[in-house]
């Protein structure tokens, strides 16, 4: 659905963000796009959405070239940025006044999803909080049932309740022929709900892989009596899976990327070239 | 077929989508216009009804005519740079633009059409509308109105007021799209050129240029040409022509790059 191709992405050509980026993100997954601040999360986002012009090489999302910003391909993609604001609006001049570009928008979703994320009816939309905002948009964007869904930070500024309906909202979301690209550096926000991660270090793309392959790969497990250890914290380790089969810990995951070389090495071996397994 | 009938619905929900939004901002402007040419057209009216007509009020009804003229560019021109760079000094709104699911050429007219036609022609419809009414109510010989009505600065002003909204609309644009080297050139252009041609006399005006025909009051056939320039009356309106054409070539590809456009 996404293929990246030798991808350079960034403001300047002296020092791109993202150097020579060779992925792709397939569709039927909730993808979680982690990395540091600054890593060039957004900056892939903004490129994938046609926002910002690649460097060098070449991207295409779902067979359509992003930069040109074609009509069709634009109805096909809803981007939810990390900030944002929202016109002098209420929510039904909205929805009247915007959904009429979006083919497959369905006001009952909406609807529903809005009163998932408890959102407070009754005020223009510029007058609304992050939080509210971010409810909104997050609802309208389901609601538009567009096949690639892109959201930069989303649980950003969400309270605890609101992030718990934005998880169960994603988790009932058809994925037949979509992709819903997140972007988060809350690890904890998203797990549970993704089936693919995708983990940024140093302007590459480490790790691309659903869950699943991950965790048929390795196994997260407590650090005592654990000679063999592919990284450990001190307190729990990660290991080769062999016997062992246990539930993959982001964080862990993340961490060990960005603090271990030798691990990162073995992941590029292990799992560099396998994203064809991310199709569901 | 197809093609056309999605551009007229992208065209048609843009303009909803920007009168929705900014209603009351075309409202206030056109308000605005409203209060200063009624105002200076009582002022007019009592003149006329303290010391009846003469030259003076002829005079204030031109002064009048430009000022209002030089008002409705001057709020255009506002209007048109408040829209171009809604989104663009706004880099939480930029995306709007930038994602809306509508074609680049949708996007372009109904932002030339909201910004640079409806607006103007409504105010000038405004100037027009209050003129005559003025000029009825002070008319006290037939030729004074013929007088008046002769003197349509606000038409023979259009060209250049709408080649100066252009030239800033375009230096804006080009600027606030990371295109600052293009904008440069732009300005140095559009200078070379309105200096060349002297677009701000009437005189040159494609439209009344001054190749003129006609028949006298005493019933002579005359033939006037007038020399403004180093060109000849022909190459002079072929030239004019071609940058008045060119303006919206230009305005399109400054659309260009606004809707495609980097992130700032």
């Amino acid at each position: 659905m996404i293929k990246l191709n030798n991808l350079s992405a960034g403001y300047s050509k002296r020092h791109p963000v993202l150097q020579k980026l060779q992925t792709t993100f397939a569709q039927g997954n909730i993808y979680g796009l982690l990395g540091a601040n600054g890593s060039g999360k957004t900056t892939l986002l903004k490129t994938i959405c046609g926002v910002l012009f690649p460097l060098d090489g070449e991207i295409s999302a779902m067979g359509y070239t992003p930069q040109k910003r074609e009509s069709d391909f634009l109805k096909e993609i809803f981007y939810i940025p990390d900030e944002f604001s929202l016109p002098t609006l209420t929510v039904e001049k909205y929805v009247d006044t915007y959904a009429q570009f979006r083919p497959n928008f369905s006001r009952q979703k909406f609807e529903s999803a809005l009163k998932a994320m408890n959102f407070t009816f009754g005020e223009h939309l510029h007058r609304l909080s992050l939080g509210n905002r971010k409810k909104f948009l997050i609802s309208f964007a389901l609601a538009c049932n567009s096949p690639l869904v892109i959201m930069d930070e989303p649980t950003n500024g969400l309270d605890i309740e609101a992030k718990r309906s934005f998880r169960s909202l994603l988790a009932s979301e058809d994925l037949t022929n979509r992709l819903i690209l997140i972007s988060s550096h809350a690890v904890t926000d998203l797990e549970h709900i993704l089936s693919a991660v995708a983990i940024i270090h140093d302007g590459a793309v480490v790790i691309n892989s659903t869950i699943d392959a991950i965790a048929a790969n390795i196994a997260f497990t407590s650090s005592t009596n654990c000679n063999d250890a592919l990284y450990t914290d001190g307190l729990r380790a990660i290991v080769k899976a062999e016997a062992e089969w246990s539930d993959v810990d982001l964080e862990m995951l993340y961490m060990a990327i960005h603090k271990s070389k030798d691990f990162r090495q073995y992941v590029i071996e292990n799992f560099s070239g396998k994203e064809s397994v991310c199709n569901r | 077929m197809q093609q056309i009938k999605l551009f007229f619905k992208d065209f048609s929900r843009l303009i909803a989508v920007h009168y929705r939004e900014n209603w009351w901002v075309g409202l206030f402007a056109i308000g605005a216009l409203s209060v200063v040419t009624i105002y200076k057209y009582i002022n007019i009216i009592n003149i006329y009804s303290n010391i009846g007509w003469n030259q003076e009020l002829l005079t204030l009804f031109k002064h009048n005519r430009e000022l209002c003229t030089a008002l409705i560019v001057f709020i255009t021109a506002v209007y048109s740079f408040a829209c171009t760079l809604k989104t663009y000094g706004d880099k939480e709104r930029i995306h709007d633009a930038m994602m809306l699911p509508a074609s680049h050429k949708a996007k372009f007219f109904a932002e030339v059409l909201y910004s640079l036609v409806l607006l103007p022609l409504v105010m000038f419809v405004i100037l027009f509308v209050t003129d005559t009414v003025t000029a009825l109510i002070c008319q006290n010989s037939e030729e004074n109105i013929v007088l008046i009505n002769a003197d349509k600065e606000h038409i023979y002003s259009l060209p250049s007021y709408l080649y100066a909204i252009l030239f800033f609309h375009s230096i804006t644009t080009l600027w606030r799209a990371d295109n600052s080297h293009i904008a440069v050139r732009t300005v140095v252009v559009m200078t070379i050129l309105f200096l060349a041609f002297y677009v701000n006399t009437p005189l040159t005006y494609p439209f009344i240029w001054s190749d003129f025909t006609g028949v006298t009051r005493e019933g002579l056939h005359i033939v006037f040409n007038m020399e403004i320039s180093w060109a000849s009356s022909e190459l002079g309106k072929i030239l004019h022509y071609l940058i008045y054409g060119t303006l919206p070539i230009m305005l399109y590809a400054i659309s260009y790059y606004k809707h495609k456009e980097r992130s700032l």
